[in-house]
């Protein structure tokens, strides 16, 4: 196993207090999940993958992902068990756009 | 149409029930403490969301097992969880608890303790149905259930499967791998189906409801499932003397009648079947019909057939040799005398204890538990509760595990399994003193439905009481035995022997010496309640599970 730990600052989207929780530990799949917490507007991320050894590419994926949202105050756990770089971007989405719909 | 199969166990269990509220939900982040010390991914939900909602109109406790994470399998957290949620249902009521099933059965990760919550879902089971509250099991995923989970589902009153679910004791694969490609060809996908799947369960009887694999179906069918329990013409959802005894002769019967059978449809055929080849082309509804016309055998199964005599205790071979190792320690345990005899492989009789008579049950050999032994043993503890109220009873364990063949599987050993740890329930519930003492070996399956359903389980310092070896253990989970046996220093769920399983509360203790007073003592402690958790908590051997089940029984839920 291996931990990550990412931080982007200055966040400026507010996702709802309540957690969401999408995806599966399963073989090439994940669980994400998203939780509100006082973090002065910025976004934290912890996976933990069964993968070794992609902090590079996790990295990237991050960014991207950082890039689209920009969110402010929210805390991703990840628990990972060999996703592809495709299957990530797809659960982080997935678990921001099930956050947002909840509060409509 | 939704399909069931493809949905993740949270989309299914929202789906089924509604204003579903979670009870330790994943932010709560309820893990195994266990996984991350084998280097394995954990799950914040530790495979199983458990949780209260309404079902029908009626207030219902659910849970829902994830397949993809572990196969759905038994660890610690996951089985106090389900565990915490019965304790739960039986202080608050609820019109029902709907178990949605998707295991392998015990988590070999955690193995010690996954096999011993396996037992004490059993036992909390059995305590919601003697609340009066129905158990009702939806298994419809694509990962089956297996194992110990095979046998909880038929502990429970209602098993509803789509035909691509399955239901069984052993998978074809574990049974490949012992015995041979030509005792079940686990590659026959067909064959797996045929003798696993939801339409042979329902045409055996250990299914009560065949749908399609769709969500609406399955919801339908569990509101009309809770509806038949709890309605006026319902008759009692405990345990009882009578329904047992009926289920006992049933077993016999279908032993009797299909035991020479090799493959499921010629078991169809011997149903009333006309053209069983076709029954894998059906779809549900159609399946439901041809079945409601041609099956013959439901008809005739409805005339209460008197319980055979098993043809094997008839040709008992009593040895009286003083070499056999279960007389030896029958001669420790029982210095006022016993008229133990041994029948192919299986024990029973009775024995003093004080100038009381006890009743004593058991196997030897390391005899592998199969359908019949099983049927036998549920027979001596049906026994002995109709013909001697209050008689305690031993149980003498000791066994390789659950035989792994086709035939057993295709006979629904996992109901034999369950039908024998509903009579020792009905005992414990009728006022019966149940010990049960590991003398040799107590491996996997086998011991969940005899040792494990005891009031209280003890072992000699020599027994065997595992799993799985620690070489089979080592390859699973990719850990080193040396590893493993590092890790068990400190934490007894890593590697079998009496000793780990004492400090997890499995074993109340290790007999050293001078059996009949610990036997004596040990009937004289018996507990009904089943306070295994709170035990392997006290001792350190299970941080989690006791602090599991409090927080299930504190959560509030509006």
């Amino acid at each position: 196993m291996e931990t990550l730990v990412f931080r982007f600052e200055n966040g400026t989207r507010q996702l709802p207090r309540n957690p969401q929780l999408v995806g599966v530990v399963s073989s090439g799949n994940l669980e994400v999940l998203v939780n509100h917490a006082d973090l002065q507007s910025a976004c934290e991320i912890e996976i933990n993958t069964a993968a070794i050894g992609f902090a590079t590419i996790w990295e990237a994926v991050m960014k991207d992902f950082n890039a689209r949202w920009q969110l402010a105050n929210v805390r991703i756990a990840i628990n990972d068990m060999g996703a592809t770089p495709a299957v990530v971007s797809l659960r982080l989405d997935q678990a921001i756009e099930a956050s947002l719909e909840a509060t409509t | 149409m939704n399909s069931y199969i493809e949905a993740t166990a949270r989309q299914r269990i929202h789906a089924l029930i509604d204003g579903f509220t979670e009870i330790l939900p994943p932010a709560k982040s309820w893990t195994s403490p266990h996984l991350p010390q084998l280097n394995a991914p954990v799950s914040f939900d530790d495979g199983v969301i458990i949780g209260i909602g309404q079902l029908g109109g009626h207030r219902v406790f659910a849970a829902a097992q994830e397949g993809g994470f572990m196969g759905g399998a038994v660890g610690e957290v996951h089985g106090a969880k389900l565990v915490g949620l019965m304790r739960r249902a039986v202080i608050d009521k609820p019109a029902a608890v709907i178990l949605l099933a998707e295991s392998g059965g015990v988590r070999l990760h955690e193995a010690n303790a996954g096999l011993i919550a396996v037992s004490e879902v059993m036992r909390a089971v059995f305590a919601v149905r003697a609340a009066g509250i129905p158990v009702i099991v939806i298994n419809g995923g694509s990962n089956g259930c297996f194992g110990g989970m095979g046998i909880v589902a038929r502990c429970t009153n209602a098993v509803i499967m789509s035909e691509e679910a399955r239901l069984a004791m052993s998978g074809p694969e574990v049974i490949e791998t012992a015995n041979g490609v030509e005792e079940f060809d686990s590659k026959d996908r067909a064959l797996v189906w045929r003798t696993t799947g939801g339409k042979h369960r329902y045409l055996m009887g250990d299914c009560q409801m065949l749908v399609a694999d769709d969500v609406a179906e399955f919801k339908a069918a569990a509101i009309a499932a809770i509806d038949a329990l709890t309605g006026k013409e319902a008759g009692s959802v405990s345990l009882g003397l009578a329904g047992l005894e009926y289920d006992q002769s049933m077993m016999a019967q279908r032993i009797a009648a299909f035991g020479d059978c090799h493959e499921p449809m010629e078991i169809w055929e011997k149903l009333g079947i006309a053209e069983p080849e076709k029954i894998a082309m059906l779809d549900a509804s159609a399946f439901r019909e041809l079945v409601a016309e041609q099956l013959t055998h439901a008809d005739k199964n409805q005339n209460r057939a008197p319980a055979q005599e098993m043809s094997a205790a008839v040709d008992a071979q009593i040895n009286q040799d003083q070499q056999v190792y279960w007389r030896q320690v029958a001669a420790q345990l029982f210095p006022q005398g016993h008229t133990i005899t041994e029948a192919a492989d299986f024990l029973s009789g009775t024995a003093k204890v004080n100038g009381i008579t006890i009743s004593v049950i058991g196997t030897t050999t390391h005899t592998p538990i199969g359908v019949e032994i099983a049927l036998r043993q549920a027979q001596a503890v049906l026994r002995t509760v109709r013909d001697f109220p209050l008689r305690p009873i031993l149980l003498m364990v000791d066994t390789q595990g659950q035989r792994l063949r086709h035939r057993d599987e295709m006979l629904g050993i996992n109901s034999y399994m369950a039908h024998l740890g509903k009579c020792l329930e009905l005992a414990r519930q009728s006022g019966h003193k149940i010990i049960a003492l590991v003398y040799d070996q107590a491996l996997s399956g086998g011991f969940i439905t005899s040792g494990m359903m005891a009031d209280a389980c003890y072992a000699l310092p020599a027994a065997t009481i595992r799993v799985m070896g620690l070489p089979a253990m080592a390859r699973i989970t990719k850990v080193s035995e040396e590893r493993l046996i590092e890790l068990a220093k400190d934490n007894p769920v890593f590697a079998p022997g009496p000793s780990n399983y004492e400090r997890m509360g499995g074993i109340e203790a290790v007999w050293e010496d001078d059996l009949a007073t610990q036997l004596l003592s040990a009937f004289d402690n018996a507990d009904p309640v089943d306070q295994r958790i709170a035990t392997g908590a006290t001792r350190g051997g299970r941080s989690m599970a006791q602090k599991v089940v409090n927080a299930v029984l504190s959560e509030p839920v509006s």
